[in-house]
C-alpha cells in the first residue's frame, strides 16, 4: 500500500502536558523537550514551504520563540503538535507575504544528480535506465510541487513531508477534513500524471 | 475478483493514504501492473522530501529559541534564591544592629542622681571652666545662686 504512516508522537500527552505547564512557568529542561518532540516536522514544514532563499533554520528558531512566548495562549485541547505546525505553517505564510514571491525554495540542491534522496531510489547494480527515469521522477514531483496552488501545497507538504493525518493537517490548516481530502486529491493527480510522464 | 485495473481517482486516494472499495482494495493487492504505478509514484514522492536537519542544527536552533524566550535554567534557580537570601540578610544587618544598640538597658536611678549632683552645683561653673565662669560672672558664689530649683 502506497499510504504514509502517521507521525508517531514523541512523548505520551500526559507526558507532555506536563511539559506544558512546566515550561509555561519558565522550565527550560521542560521547554527544551517540547521543542525535541516537534522540530522535525517544524523543520520539515519550514523547508518545504519557505520561499526561495529564506533561511531555514532562523525560520524554525522564530517558530518555537513564537511557540514558547505563546505557551499562555494553548488552549490543550488539540494537540500540541498541530498547534506547533500551525504556527510554522503561518510563519512561512508570512515570509511569503513579506517577500511577495510566488517561486519557493528550490527543492533541488545544486547538481540535482548529487542530492541523497534521489540516489536511493538506485540500488547496486540497478538498471541504468530505470535510475534515470527514477531520477526524472523526482525531479517532477518537486517541479510540480512548486507549481501547485498555495493550499494544496501545503497540505501536500503535511501530508508527504511533515507525514501528518488528515485529521491533523485539518486541524493545522483550520480547514474541515473533506477540505484536505480535496485539496490533497487534486495535489496528487497532478504529481501522479507528471510522475508517469517521466517514467512510461 | 475485479478484472480491471485501478482508476487514476483510486490510485490517488490510495496514494494520499485514503480508503477505497473493497473489491479496488484486493484489486490492488494482487495486480503486478497497479502495484508497479503505486509504488513508482509513492518512491517518487519519498525520494522527493528533502533531507531532515542533522542534529547540531537542531540543537542550535532549540537553543537560540530558549535564549531569546528567556526560559530559565533549572539549575540555576536555587543560587538565585540564595544569592537574594544573602543580599536580604546584608541589608538588614545594620537596622537590627543599630536596633540591638538602642535597646540597651538604662540604669534610671543613676542617670537621675549624676542629674542631681549638677543641679545641686551652680549651673554655669558646671558646664564652663572656672576662668570662663569668673570672668563672665566675677560675684558668683555658690552661695547666692544656689540651686535653680
Amino acid at each position: 500500500m502506497a499510504s504514509v504512516a502517521r507521525t508517531e508522537l514523541p512523548v505520551e500527552p500526559d507526558e507532555e502536558e506536563k511539559l506544558v505547564v512546566l515550561a509555561r512557568r519558565g522550565d527550560r529542561a521542560a521547554a527544551a523537550s517540547l521543542l525535541t518532540a516537534h522540530e522535525l516536522v517544524v523543520f520539515r514544514v519550514c523547508q518545504h514551504l519557505l520561499p526561495a532563499g529564506e533561511d531555514v533554520e532562523a525560520a524554525v528558531q522564530e517558530t518555537f520563540v513564537r511557540a514558547l512566548r505563546g505557551l499562555a495562549r494553548y488552549s490543550g485541547k488539540g494537540s500540541f503538535a498541530g498547534w506547533i505546525t500551525t504556527i510554522a505553517v503561518n510563519l512561512c505564510r508570512d515570509r511569503l507575504r513579506r517577500r511577495r514571491v510566488l517561486s519557493f525554495r528550490p527543492l533541488e540542491s545544486g547538481d540535482d544528480d548529487e542530492a541523497d534522496p534521489i540516489a536511493v531510489l538506485a540500488s547496486p547494480g540497478a538498471d541504468p535506465e530505470r535510475e534515470v527515469m527514477g531520477r526524472e521522477a523526482v525531479r517532477a514531483v518537486r517541479r510540480e510541487f512548486r507549481a501547485l496552488p498555495r493550499r494544496q501545497r501545503e497540505v501536500f507538504a503535511l501530508r508527504f513531508y511533515a507525514e501528518l493525518d488528515l485529521e491533523g493537517i485539518a486541524a493545522v490548516l483550520g480547514i474541515d477534513v473533506g477540505s484536505v481530502k480535496t485539496h490533497l486529491h487534486r495535489a496528487v493527480r497532478r504529481v501522479r500524471e507528471r510522475v508517469e510522464e517521466a517514467r512510461p | 475478483m475485479r478484472q480491471e485495473h485501478l482508476s487514476g481517482h483510486e490510485l490517488d486516494v490510495l496514494i494520499g493514504g485514503g480508503a477505497v472499495e473493497e473489491a479496488s482494495r484486493e484489486h490492488a493487492a494482487s495486480c503486478l501492473h497497479c502495484q508497479a504505478r503505486l509504488e513508482a509514484v509513492a518512491e517518487a514522492i519519498r525520494a522527493s522530501r528533502l533531507p531532515g536537519p542533522d542534529e547540531a542544527v537542531r540543537e542550535r536552533a532549540r537553543e537560540a529559541a530558549l535564549e531569546v524566550a528567556g526560559q530559565r535554567r533549572r539549575p540555576a534557580t536555587p543560587w538565585l534564591w540564595a544569592a537574594a537570601a544573602a543580599l536580604a540578610v546584608a541589608a538588614l544587618s545594620p537596622f537590627a544592629l543599630r536596633s540591638n544598640h538602642s535597646a540597651a538597658p538604662v540604669d534610671a536611678t543613676k542617670v537621675l542622681a549624676q542629674v542631681n549632683t549638677v543641679l545641686d552645683q551652680d549651673p554655669v561653673t558646671s558646664v564652663f571652666s572656672s576662668d570662663v565662669v569668673s570672668v563672665i560672672a566675677p560675684n558668683a558664689d555658690g552661695s547666692e545662686e544656689g540651686s535653680t530649683s
